[in-house]
């Protein structure tokens, strides 16, 4: 953990001092150098965005083709890996359409909002010990809000396009999104009350590398946490189940309808920068984030000490960070071809009567807890090793009761992917 | 329509009318309903038919009896072989002609073979319309082996044009009964998994039950038939009430909706009915294949130019998978009827939705008429 | 209480069904796919075009065995849409020749009435269904280029086609297709009935003044994809 009263390094700061250092300019230059730091690094993760939403794509049909007992995409490219290329291209040269009736200007601005809103998230989430874009000390809450732009881009998209339907869309997703804050932004004080500290980085640190020393094994209410976490971030997606904002069986397309070519790929931008922020998040507050499972014991033995700037410790950080998230980016795109979607009332109960209540549940019962654990050290490890081998059971149950479901189906093992 | 929609619309209140349709995802071909909506909230729909009209009957006048044939494949598409089985029905009540017993037991296997493709893509685009993806694709997937069995026994994958005037086409091939059944055996496994992984889901039965629910009275008093009628707790099978072919040999029992995760008679019954539907079809199959005898596919001495006595009528129904599906046929004692008319079972269905969509939301719409199980030109022939 | 009791089975259930739900969607990431690849001749899992798989009975494009086909116009008759079309002619010796033999499969709905009626087996369904073409009105399919003495059928003597199955069609599509320079615009246009006209045993309408080019015929690439 950091020493109080100091923020760790961030990417902007690095920069910043790198620049400052090596060209040897003096105070007066401090804005400008700031703006381009600064500029970098968003040129930076906005194509780690554009490198990550691309290639999901084509993930998510591969995987979605699989579990439909179909191929996928396998024309463009090896496998079809250029596919989100294509795509993408197709998209960039498709006449850019804004209807007649439409209200153009927020016709033309919402998309930026909903995809500004996406990627301001980007500034907060840590990928490695020093990459972040700026390690704020309200990092959770700056997400939060920043993220509840999208509301407004999609009400607004919905409106200027002057479709019944877009409107409908559009009037779910305001719904969907502003009641869903709500257990959200709860479950996620969970984390905040275990490791004292609102900077995502401070929470990161204050977590152990191991499974066991993550948050959600901190107790059966940080466990509770994690999933109340992942259903809210789910429904503030528009991810399935909850995909009602865009339900093509019942709104055609919901708030997008009217959109194409560039206008439209900034929508499904901003849900696949979404799908990232989503599991990012869940990983730095419940799972540990970088931390390289058995690094420090590694180094500690062999008398040194690991340092933030490190690269290679970086590099490791990213790989297992990405790892985490890129499991956790899995998961959703797997509820998202297993479930049906809810209702718009439904989406309402489940969150009023069940998120919420359950997250404050969560909330006071963690903080209770804390207090509990202060008085008796021994329920810390005792919770800890329970939740952890609960997360197992369900982990490996759900493998073998996957086996099974195989062998009722009298088929053989396939495991080859690449056809 | 339109207007009239228009007219009763109460602007003051916010509400707007609302074309869902023609082209609409889950209208299941081109149907447009009219809604008469706040906000999400339907007042009514109003379902508008006639996009998809062919003048099935009209071109019956004009053509012999034996080449009207093909033309009752696209009654519906989904389940040819019951609109075949039913016209060939009507008129060989209408000439007189008695069928050999392998060919009755030929059609059956046909008819069941068909009611487990055609309820396949009932469950399965009801659950799409619900949002989930993927067990529509693994129905689609075992109805693509049953096409394959069409394949095989008929020629064709979706307009069979199987049945004859006095008979069938073809005769099983070479060790198609072992294939059914292999296939049947692995099926009933598959009906599990399709309910473990949909039916028994919370989010999918919250959407369903409760919703749309029809009582047994209202059921009976809007002509609806087929499976949704009985998942109103109405045992109602033609196959047993008005048994034709040899359905009265076979045992098997009439699925009716019990109800059991919400009320009777709504769109969760209906969907589940269908489910248990195509287990009794596979029991059906299965006593088929034990069953048939040898002998002819089809009656001797059938008439090329068929010509039933003057001023006879007739009307022949069969259980089809969307209900009855009846033939009337009137003769003038030509090669080709003076009068056909088509009863089915989904254009009897769509009645029922304006009365019943009065207070659904709009997504309670879509699983109503995708409950309903309706198919376009079969409403609208 | 018992709201108390609902509330929590209520949310047990959900979470059990879901799991449920996807531990079946987990076990076809071990489970084969059973998409078929369809263009490529060697695609998994056939390992050959897929028309060699087809079974013997499958209805695709008509095809006419020449060589065996008696000229009794049968098919012709059958045939409720009026998609076939034959022509007889006696030549100065009183011969009668087949002069024309000619299927529509733009308006052909494959239901296979004529290949029952046929008495020697000579018009027959073959397996090739993938016919598109650079112009519909080479859909018509001309099985006859010159004229052919029609077959005698004999009495006790079982007439069987010797040329393999879509042999035939795949030549008259090859021969049909892309729009040949040889072909003059007229020949190719001409439609077979002009008259729309509902089958049963109706004479068939007599063949219509020779249709105008719509446009320059464009040369087109597209393969029989035979």
């Amino acid at each position: 953990m950091m020493p109080e009263g100091m923020t760790s390094p961030d990417l902007v700061g690095l920069i910043e001092r790198w620049v400052v250092s090596t060209l040897g300019l003096s105070g007066n230059w401090a804005p400008v150098v700031l703006l381009g730091a600064a500029g970098a690094v968003a040129a930076i993760m906005l194509t780690f965005v554009a490198v990550f939403a691309g290639p999901v794509t084509w993930v998510e049909r591969r995987v979605a083709g699989r579990l439909q007992s179909r191929i996928g995409p396998n024309r463009v490219g090896p496998q079809g890996i250029l596919q989100w290329l294509a795509d993408g291209i197709k998209n960039l040269l498709k006449e850019d359409l804004i209807p007649e009736a439409a209200d153009s200007l927020l016709f033309r601005l919402a998309p930026y909002l909903v995809f500004g809103g996406m990627f301001g998230a980007f500034v907060v989430l840590p990928f490695s010990a020093v990459g972040i874009a700026a390690d704020l000390d309200i990092g959770i809450v700056y997400v939060l809000a920043i993220t509840s732009i999208v509301v407004v881009g999609l009400i607004m998209s919905g409106w200027a396009s002057n479709n019944k339907w877009s409107l409908l869309g559009g009037m779910r997703a305001a719904a969907q999104i502003v009641s869903y804050e709500v257990p959200t932004a709860l479950a996620l004080l969970v984390p905040v009350i275990i490791s004292g500290s609102l900077s995502t980085q401070g929470i990161i640190r204050a977590q152990g590398a191991w499974p066991w020393e993550w948050n959600i094994a901190h107790s059966p209410l940080a466990f509770a946490a994690f999933f109340l976490y992942f259903v809210g971030a789910l429904a503030e997606g528009n991810r399935t189940p909850f995909d009602i904002p865009e339900a093509e069986s019942e709104l055609v397309s919901g708030y997008n309808t009217e959109y194409s070519g560039f206008r439209f790929l900034a929508f499904a931008f901003a849900e696949w920068a979404n799908l990232w922020i989503m599991s990012a998040v869940a990983t730095t507050l419940f799972l540990g984030g970088w931390h390289v499972p058995g690094l420090e014991e590694i180094v500690g033995a062999m008398g040194a000490k690991v340092a933030d700037t490190s690269v290679l410790y970086n590099l490791a950080g990213l790989v297992v960070f990405t790892a985490k998230s890129s499991l956790l980016v899995l998961m959703v795109i797997q509820v998202r071809w297993t479930l049906p979607r809810l209702r718009v009332d439904q989406l309402m109960s489940v969150s009023w009567k069940y998120l919420v209540p359950l997250s404050f549940v969560a909330l006071v019962g963690t903080a209770a807890w804390m207090l509990a654990v202060v008085e008796v050290p021994a329920l810390d490890v005792v919770a800890r090793g329970l939740t952890f081998v609960a997360f197992a059971f369900l982990t490996v149950s759900g493998f073998l009761r996957a086996r099974q479901n195989r062998i009722l189906a009298s088929e053989k093992r396939d495991w080859k992917w690449f056809i | 329509m339109e207007r009239i929609v228009l007219r009763q619309l109460d602007r003051n209140q916010g509400e707007m009318l609302l074309n869902m349709g023609p082209h609409h995802p889950s209208t299941h071909g081109v149907i447009n309903f009219l809604l008469q909506a706040d906000g999400e909230i339907i007042k009514q729909a109003i379902p508008e038919v006639g996009y998809l009209h062919r003048g099935m009957e009209k071109i019956a006048e004009q053509t012999a009896y034996h080449g009207y044939m093909p033309y009752t494949d696209r009654v519906d598409y989904l389940a040819a072989i019951f609109a075949n089985h039913g016209y060939a029905l009507a008129v060989e009540r209408l000439a007189g002609i008695e069928v050999p017993p392998r060919a009755e037991y030929l059609r059956v296997i046909a008819s069941e073979l068909n009611r487990i493709a055609s309820h396949l893509i009932a469950v399965g685009s009801m659950v799409m319309d619900l949002g989930a993806f993927t067990p529509f694709l693994l129905g689609i997937r075992e109805r693509e082996k049953l096409n394959d069995f069409f394949e095989e026994l008929v020629g064709s994958r979706l307009t069979y044009n199987y049945v004859r005037i006095g008979g069938v086409a073809h005769d099983l091939t070479p060790g198609f009964a072992e294939r059914v059944l292999g296939f049947l055996d692995r099926f009933i496994p598959f009906l599990e998994e399709y309910d473990r992984l949909i039916s028994y889901n919370e989010i999918f039965v919250g959407r369903l039950a409760n919703i749309g629910v029809i009582d047994a009275g209202e059921a009976t008093a809007w002509g609806l038939s087929g499976p949704n009628i009985r998942s109103s707790g109405v045992s109602w099978d033609l196959r047993r009430d008005d048994p034709y072919s040899v359905y009265p040999d076979l045992e098997f029992d009439v699925v009716v909706g019990k109800g059991w995760r919400g009320v009777l008679g709504d769109c969760y019954d209906r969907y589940y009915a269908r489910i248990d539907e195509m287990r009794q079809s596979v029991r059906i199959l299965r006593q088929a294949f034990a069953r048939i005898p040898e002998g002819d596919i089809v009656a001797p001495k059938v008439p090329r130019k068929l010509k039933p006595p003057a001023g006879a009528s007739c009307y022949a129904a069969v259980e089809s998978a969307r209900g009855e599906l009846g033939y009337w046929v009137a003769s003038d004692g030509t090669d080709r009827p003076t009068r056909l008319k088509i009863r089915t079972g989904s254009f009897t269905a769509m009645e029922i939705i304006k009365t019943k969509s009065r207070g659904l939301m709009i997504a309670d719409l879509v699983a109503l008429i995708s409950s309903l199980d309706v198919v376009a030109p079969e409403i609208d022939r | 209480m018992k709201a108390v009791r609902e509330y929590f089975v209520d949310l047990w259930r959900t979470v059990y069904s879901i799991w449920e739900g996807m531990s079946v969607t987990l076990s076809y990431f071990e489970r084969r796919p059973t998409t078929i690849q369809y263009p490529e001749p060697g695609g998994m899992p056939l390992g050959k075009p897929l028309e060699e798989t087809l079974p013997e009975r499958f209805r695709g494009i008509l095809e006419i065995d020449l060589d065996i086909c008696s000229g009794c116009l049968t098919c012709s008759r059958t045939c409720p849409i009026d998609c076939i079309a034959v022509e007889m002619a006696k030549d100065a010796e009183g011969q009668r020749f087949l002069t024309r033999f000619d299927v529509d499969i733009s308006k052909c709905m494959f239901c296979g009435l004529c290949v029952e009626e046929c008495k020697t087996g000579a018009l027959r369904h073959s397996p090739i269904f993938a016919a598109a073409m650079a112009d519909p009105y080479n859909l018509v399919l001309r099985y006859i280029t010159t004229p052919v003495k029609p077959y005698k059928q004999v009495k006790g003597v079982e007439s069987k086609s010797e040329k393999p199955r879509g042999s035939i069609a795949r030549e008259v599509l090859a021969r049909w297709d892309s729009c040949r320079d040889d072909v003059s615009p007229d020949a190719r246009h001409r439609p077979v009935l002009p008259s729309w006209s509902f089958g049963g045993d109706r004479a068939p309408a007599p063949a219509g003044e020779a249709r105008a080019p719509a446009a320059v015929p464009e040369i087109g690439k597209e393969g029989s994809d035979a």
